[in-house]
């Protein structure tokens, strides 16, 4: 057991090591923010869940809504303007409406952050051992010495060369990949439930995104972590995810597991992503298929499907209605369209949307939940990307 | 680093032989006849030469300068005619009294400008934050001629908890009284003092807490105090220091009013009389002094900048 | 079968964002859109004080004030009807002595930046455009004169020089040149290294016609800004020198500035306090409205604390 996997023996004793318990449940998760033009709701109404051991992939474009969405599931958003409704329960523990003080000890502890750029989000006057030593003082009380060691060996799982003189490097004394390995060290301090990676490779080189991510992937399973990752590039979840969402204006528009999303397209949003991506199979000068328009204005949204205007297949009933998240054949596929594709049947207009956190199967207690959970797991497939 | 530091100091000594030049040349503009003051009522025609020749007065003014920069490179800043004490010895009796005016105010300046400010940054735009700021703004109106008087009237006069001006005691003698003395003036330039470093320590605080390391460190769990002290402050307190040394550099003459209103026989006191009484060798030697202490002092201030931040000495 | 997902988008393909790149910020990050801070409704109650003041300064003559220098019979009178402010140990009103008095602050604080902007400004300019050779000796230059305790030097002139406001004005202004050179410099330095100067350049501007028209407009806003501070500061330095008997002779008839008054007014604090307190605030409320306005103009354009 690496010394990272420290159990604390302190203030969460309130809540048992409960283990049979889903790690995290998003119901109807909104974020509105107060602007002088408006209410602003970022998050419109997520819900997901997510096992230990599991890799959510959040795709979409800027303005999306996907970092606040990973802002918000963990409650990292500023003190003023800010509304956050819903429910966020982690190992059952409710996060929304709870206090500061409480969060905090869950920040840094048992789920962490990592961040999109790490040139600017690590403290440029303060040497990088101690910053990853901190959250190791802070929440589990260890000595300075010992939480020096805890960092170098931490440096050392996170793949850095020499861990025991960069311990006392200062940030700008080290390449990019290396500080977004340093990021990863400090997140996993103290062998966080659930990692949070807010598009942590955007910033780096094309070389070194591939190996931060293959260490992400190899981390997780060792710790059997939970693992959200945010980004804008399908082909960073294409493979190391086990389930994706795809959010546009806020809510999310398609989920599946990551083999049924790209072998069974429902929407046209996520068609269009898929397209636009350019590969190195094409030949030169293929033009890039970009979306046509831009991300809707979320102070003014049109009625009807928030991708209408921009899609392809747009039919009047996309323009009037706003189309409910239901679940499609496949199990765990949930999309939000009424004229799917795939040759599927949209849902009728006027339909329910799935209850929040489920696929559309009947009943809705609790015995299924555990079903979907196995589902993704029995998912066979040679190339599965969780492995 | 050794080059940046050797053409420093190149520099250093030629700012201080203009200064020099300077100073000399400055004084030497000064209405009044030396001479006259010596003799007194004795000055006739005859005295007069005859002091003027020993003066050396009677020599081309260049010829004077040399002499006296001769003199000054061996330490003797000549003689005050008034006190007929050594400008080396009235140097030696006025410093200490700055010292320890500058030390006292500055730490009192940073002990009330730093929490304030901190405070002030971490909820911004708030009420105590409009307060702080509106308060200190108000300071930058009020200068110290209209301060010291006031402080000296009701402290002093009305409520008499400090001593009136004029019972500066020399530290060595008597701490208590020394120090009981010492508090008015220190608040005085201490509050001119905190204006500068709150509202330079509060704007880049809140500068840095829009940085992306803070949001780390909040995702990091760390308290809201935590973060301000250890993480937003560090950064910060770089530009605080710079503003400090300036500060300094500026106060060990300009806090003469103060000096001269509360009667504190500093370096400004002494040469505020001087100048009023004629005494132009005393003039002299404090500006030249006072200007390379300066000079100097600037000077530590970019080299211990160079060795903070090593990209300096690269230009 | 190949995985689905790594077929759809043939080998591993980073980096490109899959759209147009979207227009509004991350509002998370709390960053947003960096809105100008509001002039605020104390800015324009500041400005109008001060155009108040410089009125009456201005067209102190014209205004229907008592004589300044007329002594009457009421001395150390209270304010009163017919005194506003009171009236002083030789019964001359002080309301009136107050307005006059500022006419002449006003004149040392703006007469003396005026000079400095124009002796300092231009070569800050200059230097910082054209940079070379003159640029360091000037620079070195305005290191030496910054290293002098400045105030010694101006009550050394002044003793030897005379007393008169206008002298008073230009060696204040003389000394205050190497700030705003300086402050000027540093402008202009971090103007000139920007595109659009360049592209100027590169058009066939002369020299002139870019200082006048590009960088110029540019540095106006921290320029204004740093001479309402300076104009504050040179006020509080001409109290200072009062204070040490080196400022405008009063004796010989001329009215008192601000700072004269107040080193009149010591002596008789305890008989006379309007002699003080009514100057004192006077000076009080001018300073603080110029500081105002210019560290909200400051920020309004934020321009950041220029570095010396």
């Amino acid at each position: 057991m690496t010394p990272g996997r420290r159990r604390r023996a302190d203030a969460t004793a309130a809540y048992p090591e409960a283990d049979d318990r889903r790690l995290l449940e998003v119901r109807d998760l909104r974020t509105v923010f107060t602007t002088p033009r408006g209410d602003l709701a970022a998050v419109d109404g997520v819900s997901f869940t997510l096992d230990r051991g599991r890799t959510l992939g959040v795709v979409g474009e800027s303005g999306s809504g996907k970092t606040v969405l990973s802002r918000s599931v963990m409650g990292l958003l500023p003190l003023e303007g800010v509304e956050r409704s819903g429910s966020v329960l982690f190992e059952g523990r409710e996060l929304v409406g709870a206090p500061l003080p409480e969060l905090r000890s869950l920040w840094g502890s048992r789920m962490s952050m990592v961040f999109q750029d790490p040139m600017t989000s690590l403290n440029p006057v303060v040497r990088v051992g101690h910053q990853i030593a901190e959250p190791l003082r802070v929440h589990l009380g260890v000595d300075r010495k010992e939480a020096n060691a805890t960092a170098v060996a931490l440096l050392a799982q996170v793949g850095i060369p020499s861990p025991e003189s960069r311990v006392s490097a200062y940030p700008f004394e080290l390449s990019g990949g290396m500080r977004q390995r340093v990021m990863m060290a400090i997140a996993l301090a103290c062998g966080p439930r659930l990692l949070l990676a807010d598009e942590p490779t955007t910033g780096l080189d094309v070389t070194v995104q591939a190996q931060i991510l293959d260490l992400l992937s190899q981390l997780r399973a060792e710790r059997n972590m939970a693992v959200i990752l945010v980004t804008h590039d399908l082909g960073v979840v294409a493979t190391r995810t086990d389930e994706i969402a795809v959010m546009y204006a806020g809510r999310i528009v398609e989920r599946a597991p990551t083999t049924t999303l790209f072998a069974a397209t429902a929407m046209p949003y996520t068609e269009a992503l898929l397209a636009s991506t350019p590969r190195l199979s094409d030949p030169s000068h293929t033009r890039l298929a970009a979306i046509e328009g831009r991300p809707p204005n979320l102070l003014d949204l049109p009625p009807g499907c928030p991708f209408a205007p921009r899609c392809g297949y747009a039919q009047p009933l996309c323009h009037e209605q706003r189309p409910p998240l239901v679940a499609a054949d496949e199990p765990g596929h949930l999309f939000a369209c009424w004229y799917p594709l795939g040759g599927r049947t949209g849902p009728e207009p006027g339909a329910e949307a799935a209850p929040p956190g489920l696929p559309a199967v009947d009943g809705g207690d609790d015995a299924d939940a555990p079903a979907v959970g196995a589902t993704l797991t029995a998912v066979p497939s040679p190339g599965d990307p969780s492995r | 680093m050794a080059r940046y530091v050797a053409k420093r100091l190149v520099a250093l000594v030629a700012i201080v032989f203009l200064v020099s030049l300077g100073a000399f040349f400055l004084v030497h503009l000064l209405p009044g006849d030396p001479t006259v003051t010596i003799l007194g009522p004795a000055a006739n025609a005859q005295n007069r030469a005859i002091v003027d020749h020993q003066l050396g007065l009677d020599k081309p003014l260049v010829e004077q300068y040399f002499i006296w920069l001769g003199n000054v490179v061996r330490g003797n800043l000549g003689q005050s005619f008034t006190t007929h004490q050594t400008v080396s010895s009235e140097l030696g009796n006025a410093f200490p009294v700055d010292l320890e005016l500058i030390v006292i105010s500055q730490l009192v300046a940073f002990a009330v400008a730093i929490p304030l400010a901190v405070r002030a940054a971490r909820r911004a735009n708030t009420a105590f934050d409009r307060y702080a700021t509106g308060g200190t703004f108000a300071m930058l109106a009020l200068p110290a001629f209209i301060v010291a008087p006031l402080l000296v009237l009701v402290f002093s006069v009305h409520l008499h908890w400090f001593p009136g001006p004029g019972s500066y005691v020399p530290l060595t003698q008597d701490p208590w009284t020394n120090l009981h003395a010492m508090v008015l003036p220190a608040l005085v330039i201490a509050l001119g003092s905190i204006v500068i470093y709150y509202r330079l320590l509060r704007n880049d605080l809140i500068t840095t807490l829009q940085e992306d390391f803070i949001t780390l460190a909040r995702a990091k769990g760390l308290s809201d105090r935590r973060i301000m002290w250890r993480h937003a402050l560090r950064p910060s307190s770089i530009s605080l220091l710079a503003a400090a040394g300036i500060n300094i550099g500026t106060l060990i003459a300009g806090a003469f009013i103060v000096e001269y209103l509360l009667a504190l026989p500093g370096l400004g006191y002494q040469l505020v009389v001087a100048v009023q009484q004629d005494d132009y060798i005393v003039v002299q030697g404090m500006v030249l002094v006072i200007a390379v202490a300066i000079v100097v002092l600037n000077f530590i201030i970019d080299f211990l900048f160079a060795v903070v931040d090593p990209r300096i000495t690269r230009e | 079968m190949s995985d689905p997902a790594a077929a759809a988008l043939g080998t591993h393909a980073t980096g490109a964002p899959p759209a147009v790149l979207a227009v509004t910020d991350d509002v998370a990050t709390g960053d947003g859109a960096r809105r100008r801070p509001k002039l605020g409704w104390f800015f324009w109650v500041c400005l109008s004080f001060v155009a108040l003041v410089v009125f009456g300064a201005i067209f102190a003559g014209v205004l229907p004030l008592q004589d300044p220098g007329l002594q009457t019979a009421t001395q150390n009178g209270g304010p009163s009807a017919a005194h506003w402010f009171g009236t002083d140990d030789l019964g001359r009103d002080i309301f009136s002595r107050v307005v006059y008095g500022a006419r002449v602050s006003l004149v040392v604080g703006f007469g003396a930046i005026g000079i400095g902007l124009l002796v300092g400004g231009t070569l800050g300019m200059l230097a910082g455009y054209r940079r070379g050779r003159t640029d360091s000796i000037v620079n070195a230059g305005s290191y030496v004169l910054l290293a002098f305790p400045a105030l010694i030097a101006v009550i050394a002139i002044v003793s030897f020089w005379g007393h008169q406001e206008w002298k008073i004005v230009l060696i204040l202004g003389i000394f205050s040149a190497p700030l705003l050179f300086r402050v000027i410099r540093a402008a202009t330095l971090s103007c000139a290294s920007r595109d659009f100067v360049t592209a100027a350049q590169a058009l066939g501007a002369t020299d002139r016609r870019i200082l006048a028209k590009e960088v110029f407009p540019n540095i106006a806003p921290a320029v204004i800004s740093f001479s309402l501070i300076g104009v504050a500061t040179i006020i509080v330095l001409e109290g200072s020198l009062a204070f040490l008997g080196a400022s405008i002779d009063t004796n010989s008839g001329q009215i008192p500035s601000w700072g004269n008054m107040l080193n009149e007014g010591r002596t008789f604090l305890q008989s006379d306090p309007w002699l003080t307190v009514f100057p004192a605030i006077a000076m009080f409320c001018f300073l603080l409205a110029l500081n105002f306005l210019g560290d909200r103009l400051r920020q309004h354009y934020d321009v950041g604390g220029v570095k010396l």
